[in-house]
């Protein structure tokens, strides 16, 4: 996680910044070294410990914070809520990825645990259950047991936590929410509710999430399916407490269902949240669902959790439904790229069990019945998309009201003037210099060939023909050239590092091998004080990344998915891209694949 | 390889004909490849555009937003957690340095482009740093700040009383829709992969609300799709579209991340399959913006577009790529176009004809529907003339029409009506339709395209699409440390 692979207890950390006085304290007084040490990681970790707190844990506190000082600001807080569970999907997802890699799952899933029991502390508080809370409780024991990860200490916690919540419950209705948000910053520090006097209302539901046999008829069919999101659209004046209600009865059935599968070992955990347009007027409205099971020879669980929340901005027939809990490039925000590159087919092709779910059970219901039915066709998918894509409702409403839609005036035939200002510059054709273009035919055309090089496709060769062009490309562009700052693309870059600076940066590089999972940019950043992000970036992408694939081209083709940008991020084997060009003895070879062999392609 | 820009030239004409014969309509051209040779001489213009100001993006997007957009920096965003969060900036959509500017300049070339086909300057117009679908109005969303695509067909409505705005990026074009959901002037039609995947809309049943009942067309694919299997829903649906949204202009967003071999995408597309996409809608012959998208395997992203401009310029690139300073990014083939993959297209053909059909049923229900523009229109004269036109100028637009007809009597067609055009209208009308005759007139028989190409700062028309996608990466490589 620090670039140590090291799993970090999410929940340690986020107690001893607490102990400081939280995030915003911590960062004033410059103290992540110390809550590096505190948390026992050792000295100079302050900065990825802090990068790692405000990814994961900042928004955690914010929320905690406004409540304990008494704010209210409703959609601010839902909106961190829903970023909240975001993270810990992301956040599982990353852990997930670590079981995958090794066989010892234990120590990486611990902060998963973690969070899950927090989670696990909403749902109680919520459920009105306390029974089947007990029951849930009692489950999380298990696993933990039979995962052998059990910490005496923690499930003591947990116990505790429970019980404070517990007593919170009878207490008044209105009060509820508020204590239960303390209690959870005293006690485990997890996402807290509020109940303010103008009838906002607010609910946590809990998700579930299964390993379950593949044999169980409802939860064990194969494949992903799409458009398992459900949302059930005709239920408009559902209130809470069906919601509630529904919620304990899934609850009920997914019991029932373990029971008969009592081999297996089952899961739980996530939040859905309502609210409603304090503007308009509170008409609270079920969850949406959407939860992943993911099996493996192990019983494996991975939970994602979706939020949604619906408003009322206008009109009285429309059901506005936004959601946000899906992250279009998960991967680009996780420092392991190579693992975290085949997330997508990881989840993919593990057959995961995908369980739709509703606030509404009716829906549920339909839904699993429609489920069942499927598993004995060829794939859910399959059946799930021709029965209801084009029958039922869609799954997700997409806003309307003045905040999501363009103004789009009446067409009233006339049409109306642009402003000229945006015509912008014209670069090119030149309009004082009549541009000289020297060589009309060989547009689209492409290379010769063969040409007089001694040996064609080397280095020097290639060389040699790009500053051919690039001098055609100057005088036909005239100033055009300079605008277009061509005269600073590819290895001209060079012109402004000295020899030192290209071998440091090359080191550089070296040390951290994407083998270990390392990033180079920061130390590259460090080491470079005086050039600018700008111009590194720039290096690296003109010169040293050019000048490593030339390497690759010549000497391992075969070793180069030219469709696979993971490549760049393969070991170097030592070899690196300044040797391609300053070794004389590699531009002797051509490349394997001869650059005049007839192209078939697009013909 | 800037050359294929800039330079005027013919291709080789045997390159041409196995695509071209493909779609359902005929590329502007003759057949024999003396004429295309003439014919293809063309008048490419390169623009800076002008970078749009805080008004201008207001048009769409809401105040506080694009006051938010323009404070924000790296080093004050600690400070702002709660408008990062309200606005959706810093996880999809980190915060950088000039991220305004980069809003102000990619949206200024769209609606720059826009304008340049409002003038009837160019025909068709490109802005391939432009095509951010996902920008919603009071926030951003994977990694889309400002919609410039929003902004362009604004302005595109200015002058057209309907807009088509077609979408072939991997992932669905949300912001678009969602701007548009609720109005008929706007039909926004998206292919893209459904099923847990950003953003998680783009249902087959959403379909627009209100007067946008029906205007609103998602076709939801699965993994795999290759050229064939996309285009035979692209093509039979487009074309359905056209013959009956007739739009004035026609926006298409290219998202270069529906190719094979994405990094994020997992569609099995060809670059040539992807620009045929371009080459149908350009087939209409209807002012068409090209803009740019995703697109996340960067080598990939820079032949696609670069092929791209080729087509909207009539040319026919070589597969085999010319010596640049890129060149080595493309070894060890160095060659223009890259081999799908083998992988498992999971797109079932019976779902596939459902979908199909549901949405050409769905299409149907417009031609009778009746909030149909023709049938409101004010009881305007000059209007109704233009309505006559308007019925002209759409049957041309028919695809088996178009495929049949003979050039020679289409462009004595046209000519006729403008010249009957001419002592109906009043001035400023007439004037209007001059222009546009001229461009539709152009366009057919002489086939001589003016392409506009917007561009951003100093990236140059070829190879700065690794330039912008190397700005990209090191956005997000100056974000991960933090």
């Amino acid at each position: 996680m620090l670039g140590s692979e090291q799993p970090l207890d999410l929940y340690k950390l986020f107690m001893v910044v607490k102990d400081k006085g939280g995030y915003d304290v911590v960062c004033k007084n410059g103290l992540w070294d110390l809550v590096g040490e505190e948390y026992g990681l050792g000295v100079n970790v302050g900065s990825s410990v802090e990068l790692v707190y405000s990814k994961y844990l900042s928004t955690l506190e914010m929320p905690l914070k406004s409540v304990v000082d008494g704010e209210f600001p409703k959609c601010d807080l839902v909106d961190d809520r829903v970023k909240f569970g975001e993270r810990l999907m992301e956040l599982q997802a990353e852990f997930l990825l670590d079981d995958y890699g090794e066989e010892d799952v234990g120590g990486g899933l611990k902060s998963v645990h973690e969070c899950r029991r927090k989670f696990c502390g909403t749902n109680r508080v919520k459920g009105m259950n306390p029974e089947l809370n007990a029951a849930e409780l009692e489950r999380v024991y298990d696993y933990i047991d039979g995962r052998k990860l059990c910490d005496a200490n923690r499930v003591k916690d947990a116990n505790l936590e429970s019980n404070a919540v517990k007593k919170v419950k009878s207490g008044g209705v209105v009060d509820v929410c508020m204590q239960e948000s303390r209690t959870y910053e005293i006690s485990l520090g997890k996402l807290g509710k509020q109940n303010d006097a103008v009838g906002i209302m607010e609910e946590f539901d809990e998700g579930k999430i299964k390993a379950v046999d593949v044999s169980d008829a409802v939860n064990g069919m194969p494949g992903l399916s799409d458009g398992s999101k459900m949302c059930d659209n005709d239920d408009d004046d559902d209130l809470l407490i069906l919601d509630t209600s529904s919620v304990n009865r899934e609850r009920f059935g997914r019991k029932r269902k373990r029971e008969s599968i009592s081999e297996m070992l089952s899961w739980v955990t996530s939040t859905a949240k309502n609210i409603c347009d304090p503007v308009v007027g509170s008409m609270p409205e079920k969850s949406k669902w959407k939860s992943y099971g993911k099996e493996e020879t192990w019983k494996k669980v991975l939970l994602f959790r979706e939020a949604a929340f619906l408003k009322r901005d206008f009109g009285s027939d429309c059901e506005k439904l936004s959601w946000l809990a899906q992250k279009m490039h998960p991967c680009m925000y996780d420092d392991s790229l190579g693992a975290n590159y085949n997330l997508r087919q990881r989840i993919k092709s593990d057959n995961g069990v995908l369980v739709g779910k509703s606030a509404s059970i009716f829906s549920r219901l339909r839904r699993t019945s429609s489920d069942t039915e499927s598993s004995t066709k060829k794939k859910l998918r399959d059946s799930c998309a021709s029965e209801s894509i084009l029958d039922t409702p869609p799954t997700v409403n997409i806003p309307l009201g003045p905040n999501h839609q363009a103004e789009v005036p009446e067409w009233t035939g006339t049409t109306h003037e642009s402003d000229s200002k945006w015509l912008g510059t014209q670069v090119w054709p030149l309009k004082t210099v009549k541009s000289r273009l020297l060589d009309r035919d060989s547009v689209g055309n492409g290379r010769r060939d063969s040409c007089k090089c001694r040996v064609q496709g080397s280095v020097e060769c290639v060389r040699f023909h790009i500053a051919e062009r690039r001098a055609k490309l100057k005088l036909e562009l005239g100033v055009a050239f300079y605008q277009w700052s061509l005269d600073k693309i590819g290895e001209e870059v060079r012109r402004w590092w000295t020899p030192q600076e290209e071998k440091k940066f090359k080191d550089v590089v070296k040390s951290n091998p994407a083998s270990l999972d390392r990033r180079f940019w920061d130390d590259i950043f460090k080491a470079f004080p005086k050039k600018s992000r700008e111009s590194l970036v720039n290096y690296y992408f003109n010169v040293f990344l050019l000048q490593r694939r030339a390497y690759q081209n010549r000497h391992t083709p075969d070793n180069i998915d030219s469709d696979d940008d993971e490549s760049e991020f393969t070991p170097l084997k030592g070899v690196f891209g300044h040797q391609t060009s300053k070794s004389p003895s590699i531009t002797l070879l051509s490349p394997k694949k001869q650059q005049t062999k007839p192209q078939s392609k697009g013909r | 390889m800037l050359k294929v820009l800039v330079s005027i030239g013919a291709f080789p004409p045997h390159l041409r004909l196995d695509m071209m014969e493909s779609g359902g309509n005929s590329l502007p051209s003759g057949s024999d490849g003396v004429k295309r040779k003439i014919s293809y001489f063309y008048d490419p213009e390169v623009i800076k555009p002008t970078a749009a100001k805080d008004r201008d993006l207001c048009k769409f997007h809401a105040d506080d937003y694009v006051a938010f957009l323009r404070g924000i920096t790296p080093e004050t965003q600690q400070d702002q957690l709660r408008q990062l969060k309200r606005f959706n900036v810093g996880e999809d959509c980190p915060v950088f340095d000039g991220l305004y500017s980069f809003c102000q300049t990619y949206a200024g070339g769209s609606v720059g482009g826009a304008v340049k086909l409002n003038q009837g300057v160019s025909d068709i117009a490109i802005n391939w740093a432009g095509g951010l679908h996902h920008a919603k109005k009071c926030e951003a969303s994977g990694f889309c700040y400002v919609n410039d695509i929003v902004l362009a067909i604004l302005e595109l409505l200015k002058m057209h009383e309907r807009v088509l705005y077609v979408d072939i990026d991997i992932h669905h074009g949300d912001g678009v829709e969602e701007a548009f959901y609720a109005t008929d002037r706007v039909m926004t039609v998206s292919f893209h992969k459904f099923g847990d995947y950003f953003p998680g809309t783009g249902d087959v049943r959403d379909i627009g609300y209100g007067t946008g009942k029906y205007y609103s067309l998602n076709v939801p694919l699965d993994d795999g799709i290759d050229d064939e299997t996309y285009h035979s829903l692209f093509k039979p649906i487009m074309g359905k579209v056209m013959e009956i949204f007739k739009p004035g202009a026609v926006v298409l967003q290219c998202g270069a991340d529906s190719l094979s071999g994405d990094r994020l995408g997992c569609f099995n597309l060809s670059i040539k399959g992807h620009a045929e996409c371009v080459k149908y809608m350009r087939s209409f012959n209807v002012p068409l913006l090209l803009l740019g998208g995703g697109g996340y395997t960067i080598r990939n992203v820079a032949r696609c577009w670069c092929y791209e401009t080729g087509v909207a310029l009539g040319i026919e690139l070589d597969d085999k790529m010319p010596q640049h300073e890129y060149y080595e990014y493309f070894g060890p083939d160095y060659a223009l176009h890259v081999a799908p993959s083998n992988m498992e297209n999971k797109n079932s053909r019976p779902l596939l004809d459902d979908i199909r059909s549901k949405l050409l049923e769905n299409l149907s229900r417009l031609q009778h529907a009746p909030s149909v523009p023709f049938q409101e229109r004010p009881p305007n004269t000059e209007l109704q003339e233009r309505d006559e036109d308007d019925d002209d100028r759409d049957e041309r637009w028919d695809p088996d029409f178009d495929m049949d007809v003979d050039r020679n009597s289409l462009s004595g067609r046209v000519k006729s009506e403008y010249a009957e055009a001419e002592h109906k209208d009043s001035e400023s009308y007439h004037n209007h339709l001059d222009s546009r005759r001229d461009t539709v007139t152009t366009f057919k028989d002489i086939a001589c395209s003016k392409v506009t190409v917007s561009r951003v700062d100093s990236m140059a028309v070829d190879e700065p699409f690794i330039k912008e996608e190397q700005d990209k990466l090191a956005e997000l490589s100056d974000h991960r440390p933090r």
